[in-house]
């Protein structure tokens, strides 16, 4: 008895949802940003298994596109916390005050 | 087969654990370790679903290039992230938090279990995917799909990378001007 | 089946390429841009600004001519659409990216925002990505176009280095926007698992030809998924529970950005949305409709309510674009072929109105990226009549006022409503644009019935501002290398801090993309029929 399609889904919507509850619980922009990664990492494992399991090869060439995807924000975020962190020493999300209001 | 389950499991295992060390380890150099070992533990996911390919390219790419990146910028700042942005202080944060990660996943989980894949829509014959690859292996069908029905979308990623090349030299500049 | 072919032997022709002439010229007129940026010294850099806005024309030409002679069909292998509805969006995408090209010359300037070749560039290359999202047949387009446009906004948010205001909203925007991308992608693959396809026209080949059960078979697939893409889009159009964004990273990102990004956006992500869940799933709108509708009230009056308390222009603004996106909710959700013309007329009234109301807050506005807000206005129709004048009639039409285009937009839209049976949109519609009423006229009613500010005000307030600046021209000066050196005085000279009131000054670019917004306002709204015609052609041609 091979390993279900449910199986697979069942690892990437737990995966998912860590991944989601990181980015809602934690205030490192880093740690955040991890958080988005692990979540389309996540959808990456759900395309595998559809693609496996539908004999399609729509999936895989979705998971090259996430990783490329991935990688360009990778450097757009990493960028952009950089240029902060550099002017402000501090990168804590709650300590952005400038916008409220 | 039954090599085939317990690798599955114990991958699973793996997998979970390195995504809630991702989450909560104080220390984000320890979370970015973290991270690499769940992308290695998808990789051989993938491998288990016979995409050799992607599973290479997920090492190669993402768990080693991608993720060095990251882990040198990670190095870099961690000393000052730690001190302000660690754990988040906030109890009821974290019980909120979870509790609505229970409600999304046991939907997402509910869905996946009760649902059934498209399995008489799916495309047999010659786009069958298991047929290309046995016909031209695995690297060759993957090529053979992105460079065919798929060189669009393959296209437009030199775009995004152009964007991100000009994100780095824009953003990476020094501070120039005045802080307000 | 549209598509024959195999994707493993498919190859792509001329009339591949013909089809996507819009895009191909804005993308050969970024990259030209680039490489005229090496050779364009320091001070003429709004060169490089026309450079664009004749890629714009280009594009916008082949656009024209698709749309009169093209065939419709979609290109390489269903992957994007060349049909009526795509370039009907186009020119929407490219008249707001023309316009905020003309807006950017002298402001940019005026906000210290150096490397001008890489920022004009990013704008078409953004306006490039909302094109490929609003004609993807293919949900691999969709997210790749949302990741080319939402990849260039993050990077123009935070255009302004001087500024923690502005590189903060380009964070913000980053984190929130990949999270909801997240979202978007998830939505996706499930309904990829459900269908077995990811091509637009395929799914909707199989919704008909399978039962569809809530509960067995790959319903429940295809209701997660349609629930995790609903998160996603209503997260990028800033409708209600996810538009915590939106205020902002519109206040911090560069005005002239934000004029643009706030119509782009919403043209891109609506025809991304319509095209799925309007076309492709339409055959199951019963299970998603009840969602929508709900977000499409809330927006409504969560956006309007919010934008009441408002003091600030700009914010204002914000608001008021997250109670439009409300609105055009409203069409996707009656998801009838009338509700689609009515969304496309909607975006066109939108992107002229909205992107003239950010111009002006853009001439208001101060160098240090404040003053636009409510006491900034008092009494500008005595310094600047013709600028208050056009404020006047931008925000009239917001409000939706008859001659003018907003009206027709709001009529289509609550029109279609109520034949679609949706009666109770319409009047939820009609009774939250009462609300819209008083926060538009308040500003026309700063502008000609209160005073200016007193003297002594900004007095203080721009000398508190004041010890930054001078210091700000050496230290610029010896971190940046010899072009900053050249630029960098003139930039800081201009808007020295004065003692009394400096009444704005436009750049001529400025001032023509004003004009061109009044009188598309002013011309459409009075002879709605003609681009009205058009839309309606457009939407029922749609690839369906």
């Amino acid at each position: 008895m091979p390993v279900p399609v449910s199986a697979y889904l069942t690892v990437s919507a737990i995966l998912f949802t860590i991944g989601t509850l990181g980015v809602i619980v934690r205030r490192n922009p880093l740690v955040m940003f991890m958080s988005i990664e692990l979540m389309l990492n996540a959808v990456n494992l759900s395309f595998m298994a559809f693609a496996h399991f539908l004999n399609s090869v729509d999936g895989w060439m979705f998971i090259f596109l996430v990783l490329t995807v991935a990688a360009a924000e990778v450097v757009v975020g990493l960028a952009i916390i950089v240029s902060i962190f550099r002017s402000r020493h501090s990168i804590n999300v709650d300590e952005l005050n400038t916008l409220k209001g | 087969m039954l090599l085939h389950q317990i690798a599955f499991y114990v991958l699973a295992a793996v997998a979970i654990a390195s995504a809630l060390g991702v989450i909560s380890f104080r220390s984000a150099v320890y979370s970015m370790l973290s991270l690499i070992v769940n992308l290695m533990s998808l990789a051989f996911f993938f491998l288990m679903l016979q995409a050799i390919f992607i599973g290479t390219i997920q090492v190669l790419i993402y768990a080693g290039a991608v993720m060095v990146l990251f882990l040198f910028v990670v190095t870099m700042l961690a000393p000052d992230t730690e001190s302000v942005g660690g754990r988040n202080p906030l109890r009821w944060q974290w019980g909120a938090g979870i509790g609505l990660g229970i409600i999304l996943a046991g939907g997402l989980i509910l869905a996946v279990v009760n649902g059934s894949l498209a399995r008489d829509a799916h495309a047999v014959g010659a786009d069958g995917l298991a047929r290309q690859v046995a016909l031209h292996g695995n690297v060759e069908a993957f090529g053979l799909a992105l460079f065919h029905g798929f060189s669009f979308p393959f296209e437009i990623t030199s775009v995004l990378l152009v964007i991100a090349v000009l994100g780095a030299v824009v953003l990476g500049r020094r501070i120039l001007g005045r802080e307000e | 089946m549209i598509v024959a072919d195999s994707a493993f032997t498919y190859t792509p022709g001329a009339a591949d390429w013909v089809r996507i002439l819009p895009e191909l010229i804005l993308l050969g007129a970024a990259l030209i841009v680039l490489l005229a940026d090496l050779a364009t010294p320091a001070g003429r850099k709004g060169w490089l600004a026309l450079i664009g806005l004749l890629g714009v024309a280009g594009s916008a030409i082949a656009a024209a001519l698709l749309f009169a002679n093209g065939d419709g069909q979609s290109a390489f292998f269903g992957m994007i659409a060349a049909d009526k509805a795509a370039l009907f969006a186009d020119f929407v995408i490219l008249l707001s990216v023309g316009l905020g090209l003309l807006f950017s010359p002298g402001y940019v300037e005026r906000q210290g925002i150096t490397q001008l070749g890489e920022y004009y560039a990013l704008m078409l290359l953004a306006a490039l990505g909302m094109m490929f999202m609003a004609s993807a047949t293919n949900l691999m387009i969709i997210f790749v176009g949302l990741e080319v446009l939402s990849l260039a906004l993050y990077i123009l948010s935070a255009y302004i280095m001087s500024r923690s205001r502005s590189r903060e909203a380009g964070m913000k925007y980053f984190i929130l926007s990949s999270f909801a991308s997240g979202f978007l992608l998830y939505g996706m693959a499930l309904t990829y698992g459900a269908t077995g396809q990811t091509n637009l026209q395929a799914v909707r080949v199989f919704m008909a030809g399978n039962a569809f059960h809530s509960g067995t078979g790959f319903g429940p697939l295809l209701i997660a998924g349609l629930a995790l893409m609903a998160v996603g889009f209503c997260f990028k159009v800033s409708a209600v529970p996810f538009q915590a964004w939106t205020p902002d990273v519109y206040v911090g990102a560069p005005t002239s950005v934000t004029a643009f990004m706030s119509v782009g956006t919403k043209v891109a992500a609506f025809l991304a949305l319509a095209r799925v869940f309007d076309v492709a799933l339409l055959s199951v709108h019963a299970t998603w409709m009840p969602v929508l509708w709900a977000v499409a009230v809330l927006t409504m009056i969560g956006g309007n309510i919010m934008a009441v308390t408002q003091r600030d222009v700009k914010r204002m603004l914000a608001y008021s674009s997250i109670a439009n996106a409300g609105y055009m909710l409203i069409a996707v959700v009656t998801g009838t072929q009338d509700a689609l013309a009515a969304l496309l007329i909607y975006l066109a009234a939108y992107a002229a109105m909205n992107l003239g109301a950010f111009g002006v807050a853009l001439a208001v506005e101060r160098s240090d990226g404040t003053g636009a807000t409510l006491d900034d206005f008092a009494g500008l129709a005595r310094h600047r009549p013709a600028l208050s004048a056009a404020m006047s009639i931008f925000l009239l039409s917001l409000a939706g006022v008859p001659p003018l285009v907003g009206f027709w937009g709001k009529f289509y839209v609550f029109q279609a409503a109520i034949i679609g049976g949706h009666l109770e949109l319409a009047i939820i519609g009609v009774l939250t644009s009462v609300i819209g009423m008083f926060y538009y006229l308040r500003v026309v009613w700063a502008m000609y019935f209160q005073e200016p500010r007193a003297v002594g005000i900004p007095a203080v307030s721009t000398l508190s501002v004041e010890p930054p600046a001078p210091a700000a021209a050496p230290a610029s000066a010896s971190g940046g290398g010899a072009a900053v050196l050249v630029a960098e005085p003139a930039v800081v000279a201009a808007p020295a801090p004065q003692e009394a009131y400096q009444p704005p000054v436009l750049a001529p670019g400025a001032w023509l993309g004003l004009a061109f917004a009044v009188a598309l306002t002013v011309v459409l709204g009075i002879l709605p029929s003609g681009f009205v015609d058009l839309a309606i052609q457009a939407a029922h041609t749609i690839l369906r």
